[in-house]
């Protein structure tokens, strides 16, 4: 618990706040849930790309001219977004990124629904079972499942209190001077 | 917030040249043609009086159709429809794209039949279609021969009806388990064609 009094001096490790374990845990499984199937499913698309690509024209949502672009860049961005999200590298950059693909497809499947279109081919070789999560309709719920994953991991990283050198991170004299603490930088 | 923004832009960045090298290692377009996609739906939509059902599968089966996996080979190694023991010819793999590899054994299959069924994964799996339209590309049908149709609920029609299955690759080479036709338009004997069903 902070008592308000300051850091000792020279000491910018030490943490501002009593870590939550639970919470820390949560963010951890959250991590590796959604990292892990973000990889797993990248590497699935990357393995038939025209695949995917066909699957994006069948939600005849963007221009066909640019279906093959879409299919080739976005396993590449969940490869990645996973990646950093698993190593916490670009922790927060690669949570936001996750979060928005994941809104995008969300409304995808969703619109997808809406308009009765039965786009889903359970094809997928040995990830067949992936397809099963995320086919519509469950594949809403599950995307929905995943993002709310994500600011579970978004509220362990705020709340965990670790400090890193040279971060905008709220000190004591700082909240005992404003009375408003600043947040951990994102 | 800018640093922030600037590493959101780095990871994109960084996707996008995996992706462009990747499409140029595969020799992938990088921009789809409309006019070849919108002819592609146009043929698959064509295909409408080819597909069957259940009834109609089960019925060319007795006849002595060939049928065909059009599923990966992994896929089909796993579990495939099983003709049964007294079936003229094993259901043979085609794994999606690679129908122009297949052509000689499919040739040798008309020896034996000149009905063929197609089924891949699901009703809404394109495979099937798209080694139709291959197969007319290349000549292999032609003028209606051989007479091919697609079982429209594929694998996921056979697992819901409980059709007998078996497992194992696809290492049919040409010969067929009975007498090849001499005319090439016998589908064969009923007497053994009653066995095969599933």
């Amino acid at each position: 618990m902070n008592d308000g009094t300051k850091p000792a001096t020279g000491n910018t490790t030490a943490p501002l706040a009593r870590p939550n374990p639970r919470l820390w845990i949560a963010g951890l499984v959250a991590r590796l849930v959604v990292g892990g199937l973000f990889i797993v499913s990248a590497y699935a698309k990357l393995e038939d790309l025209p695949r995917f690509a066909e699957e994006i024209r069948s939600y005849q949502m963007v221009p066909v001219e640019i279906t093959n672009a879409m299919a080739y860049v976005i396993p590449w961005v969940e490869l990645l977004a996973g990646l950093l999200l698993l190593t916490t590298l670009w922790r927060a950059e690669a949570r936001n990124l996750l979060l928005v693909m994941l809104a995008v497809f969300t409304v995808a499947k969703g619109t997808a629904l809406a308009r009765g279109l039965n786009i889903e081919c359970g094809c997928g070789g040995d990830l067949a079972a992936l397809k099963l999560i995320f086919d519509n309709p469950q594949g809403v719920l599950t995307n929905v499942a995943l993002m709310a994953l994500l600011v579970v991991d978004r509220e362990a990283q705020l709340r965990s209190g670790a400090a890193r050198p040279g971060a905008e991170e709220s000190t004591a004299a700082d909240k005992g001077q404003d009375g408003e603490a600043q947040p951990a930088a994102e | 917030m800018l640093t922030s923004l600037m590493k959101v832009l780095a990871i994109l960045a960084a996707a996008t040249a995996a992706a462009f090298v990747q499409a140029r290692w595969q020799g992938l377009k990088w921009v789809e043609s409309r006019e070849a996609y919108q002819e592609q739906q146009t043929r698959k939509a064509q295909l409408a009086d080819r597909l069957i059902d259940l009834d109609r599968f089960r019925e060319l089966i007795d006849m002595g159709a060939a049928v065909i996996d059009v599923r990966e080979a992994d896929q089909f190694a796993e579990e495939h429809l099983d003709l049964g023991p007294g079936a003229m010819l094993p259901v043979l793999n085609v794994p999606p794209g690679e129908g122009a590899l297949h052509l000689e054994r499919l040739h040798a299959l008309l020896s034996y039949t000149g009905t063929i069924v197609l089924y891949c994964n699901s009703a809404t799996c394109p495979y099937s279609k798209e080694l139709y339209i291959e197969l007319q590309n290349v000549g292999f049908i032609s003028a209606g021969f051989p007479d091919v149709y697609i079982y429209e609920d594929g694998w996921q029609g056979i697992e819901d009806e409980g059709l007998p299955t078996t497992s194992g690759p696809d290492t049919w080479t040409g010969g067929g388990f009975g007498e090849p036709m001499t005319d090439g338009s016998d589908p064969g004997e009923p007497n053994a064609q009653e066995a095969n069903a599933p």
